[in-house]
């Protein structure tokens, strides 16, 4: 074992950055500000629902789950590949080091970077047990259970940042794996119990951390689990994060290297070029029909690779929701298949927003990373033209899909309204009832709304990956930052946002949850979640707007100041004082 | 295209060209001229301020303080008519490894707005004139890093621009690469087109340039003729010497010219320093024959670029 200058080189890395510091301090800060701001609203509206300590502990758990999780993955899922496109994880084999030092040394550093950011969370989360409520075991064992989470994701990034050279495929690759391994194995129980028509049994749940957490909840109702049952499962989990480490050990020695011309990893290769770019000849075709207009649009649509796959996935998931339903009992199977397309949609919906951040950040990456976006703008091609071809490139391939997903979606919004609502709302209008149009006509601007919302929501996915891509160094880390800072943040402000309108309304209105009026509660829900459409359609614009404004600016300087940037790192650019620097943008 | 009918517009005009990057200034007020036709060799030290100002006539960069004028046009002002007629070549490859050479020009050329009529044509020509015609259905990543600079040499000339920016061209290239990149240059020159290079391959400058720059911290130490550098930095014409016998007799024969400045004995052979550079040295062999002595050797000095730039400049960079 040789780990520790490998451990000792990581850890100067991180202690140069500010943002070891930094996360640090925002993890406790947004504990902090959760557990403050959803006491001061239940004391505030004098719910009852606080329980001492116990529902606030149960927030914060949950939020710290896939918080942690999440940034697990963060740490490790490139943390391999990484080194091995800049080349140096081969001098590292020059030496006497071995695949397990090199893991575990990692391992070790990131762990503890991890481990300073748990450390961080448990004091706030602690404080919930001086509220009443939450017993000392009960804290332990979600203790346990999120710290054996982040060793899971970092073991797991590991694995996949061992076995790719490729940084978006890595992190990707590591997420499906965390979430099959946090969610995936429940729905798979949850399947096989929907197929037996019998009650779920956690079988292959036993893996996930999630389950666990559920488990170990001590909550009335739910029958506290038992230290031998709960020990065995943390065990079980822990020792697969220890097999995914053995895996990254034994497969990172036989990976660094360049493939060979031959043999089956070249016929791959071969295949997946022309999957992805076409034969010559489908090549020259695809040259002379696109080239000619705006030739960035050429380059942007050249890889056809995620159109192709995306057509083929769409038709493997109709067959898919067939047979679910065709194996559903005779009398469910409308029941089953709309249950299988609800999910499929929100699995592609969340998809959508990934393959979104990641194509605009891939591309503009692609052209910072290999020099190509400065030479482009050494001819006459202007930043704007490239903003544009992405945007059309990006519409061109996801466009149809999008269409189809808002299509389909409506009508099953409309479908569930119609069995619920409708019949509230068509009822006689009583003294002191909502007028009976008002119902229908809020769902109807509601959906209408919520679908443009969630268009406007990609398009300002995609403006901030773009643009965090050129800022940035890894187009994957764009792609986080586009998401959470573009999509998840501001909609769990909303929520936050609109349960707060929503307690106010009925306080307003003299009701409380368990006497209030059904249909003036489905306006009240109908008028929030249309409030809350229109604030996120005003978020995506401005935030569509800024990206824009500032890609279209500093895209020429920010490409000249990558090659030639000996001077000064381009995330220090500073923002609107250096307009001047931008020549004939 | 001939120089000759061109108007008298200098091809790259600098005044007061002026770049800094928060406290460090880049570049300091440099003036600079670049006529048609040159082939113009820019050199200095790593970050001496090269690549700043090619990236300053490539548009990329805005100037601090000062002018540049490319082919008449402003850098600053006219940024879109400039990138008409340069053609830049970065110290990097910039290409993207999984197209083929056809695409890559093609790609370039569709920038351009060549027509696509004339595209095709296009690039085979100037794969022609870089020799990688028998590469053109190759991935780019296939390709030797000195195939790869030649391909980039091809992008540039794609649109037939009648300037030509080169940083380091040739750094990175096998010794052949780097004489066939030198011959393709001079192919260039001879066709019309005004070059400035950057490199830091002195001993190949010093014969394919015509007129070079010497830039040290962001300043210009030379700008001129080859020849003139030279001249400028020796203080007289030398002359080596070496006689078969009787060495001090010769220095006493040869200190009684006037037109000698002084004679050292280096190494077993005479140094000799004429009094000007343009001292007719033929009278040396002369004297010492008829002196009665063995002339076994005699050669002029001739001071080398790198020996000029070592002497010009003291290798600080900032």
């Amino acid at each position: 074992m040789n780990f520790l200058p490998i451990v000792e080189r990581e850890l100067r890395v991180a202690a140069r950055r500010p943002g070891t510091y930094w996360v640090r301090f925002g993890v406790a800060g947004t504990l902090l500000g959760l557990l403050a701001g959803f006491y001061g609203i239940s004391v505030g509206f004098g719910l009852d629902w606080l329980e001492g300590g116990q529902n606030l502990f149960l927030v914060l758990q949950w939020c710290a789950l896939p918080f942690l999780t999440g940034f697990g993955v963060f740490l490790t899922a490139d943390a391999l590949s990484e080194e091995k496109r800049e080349g140096t994880l081969g001098l590292l084999f020059l030496t006497d080091l071995r695949g397990h030092d090199v893991v575990l040394g990692k391992l070790a550093a990131q762990a503890a970077r991890g481990f300073w950011a748990a450390l961080a969370a448990l004091p706030v989360v602690g404080l919930t047990i001086l509220l009443g409520g939450v017993s000392g075991t009960w804290f332990l064992r979600v203790t346990l259970v999120i710290g054996n989470s982040l060793f899971l994701s970092l073991a797991l990034g590991l694995l996949m940042s061992a076995a790719s050279r490729n940084g978006f495929k890595a992190v990707n690759g590591t997420c499906l794996l965390v979430l099959m391994m946090q969610v995936g194995v429940l729905g798979l129980d949850w399947i096989r119990a929907d197929l037996d028509a019998s009650r779920f049994t956690a079988q292959c749940s036993l893996l996930s951390p999630a389950h666990l957490l559920f488990a170990a909840m001590e909550i009335p109702g739910l029958t506290p689990l038992s230290a031998g049952a709960f020990w065995g499962q943390w065990g079980a989990q822990h020792a697969l994060g220890w097999v995914a480490l053995l895996g990254a050990a034994l497969i990172l020695p036989r990976s660094w290297q360049q493939r060979s011309e031959r043999g089956p990893s070249a016929g791959i290769a071969r295949w997946s070029a022309r999957w992805r770019f076409g034969g010559p000849a489908a090549r020259a075709r695809f040259r002379r029909r696109w080239l000619a207009g705006n030739p960035v649009f050429w380059l942007a649509m050249r890889d056809r690779g995620l159109a192709r796959a995306l057509v083929l996935g769409v038709g493997v998931s109709g067959v898919a929701i067939g047979w679910w339903a065709g194996l559903s009992p005779a009398g469910k199977r409308g029941e089953a298949a709309r249950d299988a397309l609800a999910t499929m949609i929100f699995l592609a919906e969340w998809g959508l927003i990934l393959w979104t951040a990641a194509s605009a950040a891939g591309f503009f990456s692609e052209l910072k990373r290999s020099g190509s976006g400065e030479l482009v703008l050494a001819t006459p091609v202007t930043p704007e033209q490239i903003l544009n071809a992405q945007q059309r490139s990006w519409w061109r391939t996801f466009g149809w899909f999008i269409v189809l997903l808002a299509g389909v979606e409506a009508y099953l919004t409309w479908e569930r309204q119609q069995a619920t609502g409708w019949s509230a709302a068509a009822s006689p209008q009583a003294v002191g009832e909502p007028p009976a149009w008002a119902q229908p006509a809020l769902a109807l601007a509601g959906l209408g709304l919520g679908e443009l919302a969630q268009i406007m929501n990609l398009l300002a996915v995609c403006a901030l990956g773009r643009w965090w891509a050129l800022a940035g160094r890894k187009p994957w880390v764009a792609v986080v930052r586009a998401i959470g800072l573009g999509l998840v943040l501001p909609a769990a402000v909303l929520v936050v946002v609109q349960w707060v309108g929503w307690l106010t309304a009925l306080r307003f209105m003299g009701m409380r949850n368990g006497n209030a009026n059904a249909n003036w509660f489905n306006v009240l829900q109908g008028a929030l979640s249309l409030a809350v459409a229109v604030a996120t359609l005003g978020k995506d614009l401005w935030l569509i707007r800024w990206a824009h404004r500032r890609v279209r600016e500093r895209m020429r300087i920010v490409l000249a100041e990558v090659q030639g940037g000996r001077f000064r790192p381009v995330a220090k650019l500073p923002t609107g004082r250096r307009r001047d620097v931008v020549v004939g943008a | 295209m001939s120089s000759e009918s061109l108007p008298p517009i200098p091809a790259v005009q600098t005044n007061g060209l002026t770049r800094t990057y928060g406290n460090m200034t880049a570049l300091s007020a440099l003036d600079l001229t670049v006529n048609r036709g040159d082939l113009f060799g820019f050199i200095g030290s790593n970050g001496a301020g090269k690549t700043t100002t090619l990236r300053i006539l490539a548009t990329f960069l805005a100037p601090s303080a000062g002018t540049a004028r490319v082919m008449g046009h402003d850098v600053v002002k006219e940024a879109n008519a400039v990138r008409h007629v340069i053609g830049y070549m970065p110290d990097f490859f910039g290409v993207y490894k999984d197209m083929e050479v056809t695409e890559y020009l093609d790609f370039f050329g569709a920038c351009y707005k060549i027509p696509t009529v004339q595209r095709e044509k296009t690039v085979n020509d100037v794969l022609e004139l870089v020799g990688l015609s028998e590469k053109k259905g190759a991935l780019i990543g296939a390709l030797s890093r000195g195939m790869q600079q030649r391909l980039g040499l091809a992008r540039v000339l794609i649109h037939d621009p009648q300037l030509l920016l080169l940083d380091e061209p040739a750094s990175g290239l096998d010794p052949r690469a780097r004489i066939e990149m030198m011959a393709i240059l001079q192919e260039l020159q001879r066709l019309g087109k005004t070059i400035i290079i950057s490199s830091h391959i002195l001993s190949e400058l010093q014969t394919l340039c015509n007129r070079v720059a010497i830039i040290e911290k962001g300043k210009l130490i030379y700008s001129g003729p080859v020849q003139g550098v030279r001249d400028q930095m020796a203080s007289g014409l030398v002359v080596w010497v070496r006689v078969a016998a009787e060495t001090e007799r010769a220095i006493l024969l040869l200190n009684e010219r006037p037109e000698v400045a002084g004679v050292e004995q280096v190494e077993g052979r005479l140094k000799v320093t004429m009094s000007g550079h343009d001292v007719d040295h033929s009278f040396v062999a002369e004297v010492l024959v008829r002196g009665g002595l063995k002339l076994v050797e005699l050669k002029e000095d001739e001071l080398g670029l790198e020996e000029v730039f070592l002497r010009v400049t003291r290798g600080e960079t900032q």
